[in-house]
């Protein structure tokens, strides 16, 4: 599109450091505060992230029943393995008679999350929506009456109990935007159905659904109605459910009951690391290859899954700063490969072992490595050890 | 993962491990998660910085809208659209808006500057002085003439032509059509060869 234009165009420059800088500086330096009594901050700091496209989907099962789906670049190339996954919970159920057989399904648009995928299905002409998790599978009544947004076209089929949210879109919208409280989130759409993989389902929650965003000129937003519950929930794949009588434990299960949405499969996360600071409680987690942060402050939580399938390929992962309250000091949190043992040394102390638990560590920071939300703290060295004594990493827990 | 932090250790580490989505960082930021943002900021300041020099034929100005446009990013953070998981085509959407308004506020200015001596803040070694000045006197011509077309033609090549997005992204971020995008772009490249063939 821009080939003849090329020309005309001034070649991309690299950004000298200190314009950067100075741009960064003006930027953030105007930035106001949120007034918050008790504002957390994490800095991720990990060296690379959640394997959330390329290594999540492609460590995944590749068969192929729905050929068309497969070719098809934007439909996840696992998507057929899913659609199988969807329909033999079906079949485990007894209820294939009220859906269009399997040869007639095909994938339509995904989302996709670690630990959770949504897809919508065209069964025959039926619009399905199926979600699948680690432990479980969730298939729309296709005989469900859709709750349209009054006046339009665009209507909500299925909303699961870890907010993946699938219907029907108005032809002539080419967005589906839905808003809650302040927040926005633009829906995945395609061949007249979209998907939003996590909405916060609390009844006291008012959705409300635009075909555009902010700033479009006359634009319309209507509310989103909710639509029965009438889906079909199977726990196909069960795991013994995590600890909740620890202290961590007990922290992690109050503190995804205060997430919205609810995590999928959150009783089956197992604790992990836990710490505090300025108020906020921190708690890792771990379901099977994938790993999480629960942090809760006083006024709500989050849960965040920040990697699937990569236990393995490094060392160490993820670490974020965590920062409560200023002068509190802050925490480092993050995961480790599975089997080594960690060690810290902070400056001129000693070094000292760290805890990990489900590959999950924390470790305190003093204030004045961290005074900043910002800041990277240095001078904090770990060394990991394998099992059989080699070191798999010794360095700076933060580098620049 | 960050550029704040082991980003180069990570990418030694595993060749399978791909950055944070902005969309994971972008709803943390709308929490009020600021050193989310600050990854956001280091992920795109610089494509940032590129497209307001396009825009306007200044680095110097460009410096000043890149710091605008993630200003009211932040101040915005709740109205982000995300465009195929990205923050970029906003940014630049943004970047857009903030342009314009500052050519309105200062148009008599701009047009007194431009016959001065332009105010080069960056140093490359590479290119010679009047290369420079030459690729300058071009962006700023190239800007100038994107500037005078209609509003609707405007926005679509500042994001398809100067941006270098695709139609369908633009579409979206818009709000209209692809068609609609596609069209526009149309028209605009007729009246900017018009115009731009006029300078040469």
């Amino acid at each position: 599109m821009t080939e003849d234009w090329k020309p005309f165009l001034a070649k991309p420059r690299a950004m000298p450091e200190e314009i950067r800088d100075q741009v960064r500086a003006k930027a953030f330096g105007d930035t106001p505060t949120r007034e918050s009594k008790l504002r957390t901050q994490l800095v991720v700091a990990a060296a690379a992230t959640a394997v959330i496209a390329g290594g999540w989907l492609s460590s995944m099962t590749s068969g192929d029943s729905n050929s068309a789906a497969a070719r098809d670049p934007e439909i996840a190339p696992n998507a057929a393995a899913d659609l199988d996954r969807c329909w033999a919970a079906l079949v485990s159920t007894g209820k294939t008679d009220r859906y269009p057989r399997r040869s007639t399904w095909r994938a339509v648009v995904t989302a996709r999350e670690p630990g959770k995928s949504v897809i919508g299905i065209r069964a025959g002409e039926t619009p399905v929506f199926c979600e699948t998790t680690v432990t479980s599978v969730t298939v729309s009544d296709p005989a469900a009456t859709p709750h349209y947004v009054e006046g339009t076209g665009t209507a909500v089929t299925v909303v699961t109990g870890s907010g993946s949210v699938g219907g029907i879109a108005d032809p002539t919208w080419e967005a589906v935007a839905v808003e809650w409280g302040s927040r926005i989130k633009l829906a995945d759409v395609r061949d007249g159905m979209w998907i939003i993989s996590a909405l916060p389902t609390d009844a006291t929650v008012t959705w409300r659904a635009s075909p555009s965003l902010p700033g479009v000129p006359r634009r319309e937003v209507k509310d989103l109605p909710r639509p029965d519950d009438s889906a079909v929930v199977v726990v196909d794949r069960p795991i013994p459910p995590g600890d909740r009588a620890s202290p961590s434990g007990i922290n992690l299960g109050e503190c995804q009951e205060r997430t919205r949405p609810r995590p999928a499969d959150a009783q089956y996360w197992r604790p992990g690391a836990l710490t505090s600071v300025g108020g906020v409680t921190v708690v890792t987690a771990r379901l099977g290859e994938l790993v999480a942060v629960c942090l809760s402050e006083p006024t709500r939580s989050t849960f965040e899954v920040v990697a699937g399938q990569d236990l393995r390929a490094q060392p160490l992962r993820h670490v974020r700063l965590v920062k409560g309250a200023a002068g509190a000091g802050a925490r480092a949190v993050g995961f480790v490969q599975p089997d080594v043992t960690m060690t810290v040394k902070i400056g001129d102390t000693a070094p000292r072992a760290v805890p990990i638990t489900e590959t999950g560590f924390a470790i305190e920071i003093p204030e004045e490595l961290a005074p900043k939300p910002e800041s990277v703290p240095t001078g904090v060295e770990i060394v990991l050890t394998r099992l059989d004594g080699t070191v798999a990493y010794s360095g700076e827990l933060f580098t620049r | 993962m960050t550029t704040i932090a082991r980003s180069d250790q990570g990418a030694a580490l595993s060749e399978h491990t791909v950055p944070e989505t902005d969309a994971l960082l972008w709803d943390r930021a709308a929490d009020g998660d600021r050193s989310a943002f600050a990854v956001l900021f280091d992920r795109h300041v610089e494509s940032l910085w590129n497209h307001a020099y396009r825009l306007t034929g200044s680095w110097s100005q460009a410096q000043d809208i890149a710091s605008a446009t993630f200003l009211t990013a932040w101040t915005k953070r709740g109205e982000v659209k995300l465009v195929r998981e990205s923050a970029l085509p906003w940014l630049y959407a943004v970047a857009g808006n903030i342009a314009r308004n500052e050519n309105r506020r200062s148009a008599r200015f701009l047009r007194a500057v431009r016959r001065l001596p332009h105010d080069e803040t960056v140093d490359d070694h590479a290119d010679s002085v009047a290369r420079r000045v030459d690729n300058d006197r071009r962006t700023r011509e190239v800007a100038d003439a994107v500037r005078g077309l209609p509003a609707a033609e405007r926005a679509a090549v500042e994001l398809c032509l100067l941006g270098e997005l695709s139609t369908a992204d633009a579409a979206t971020l818009l709000g209209i059509a692809e068609v609609s995008v596609r069209s526009r772009l149309s028209r605009a490249r007729a009246r900017l060869r018009k115009v731009l063939e006029g300078t040469s």
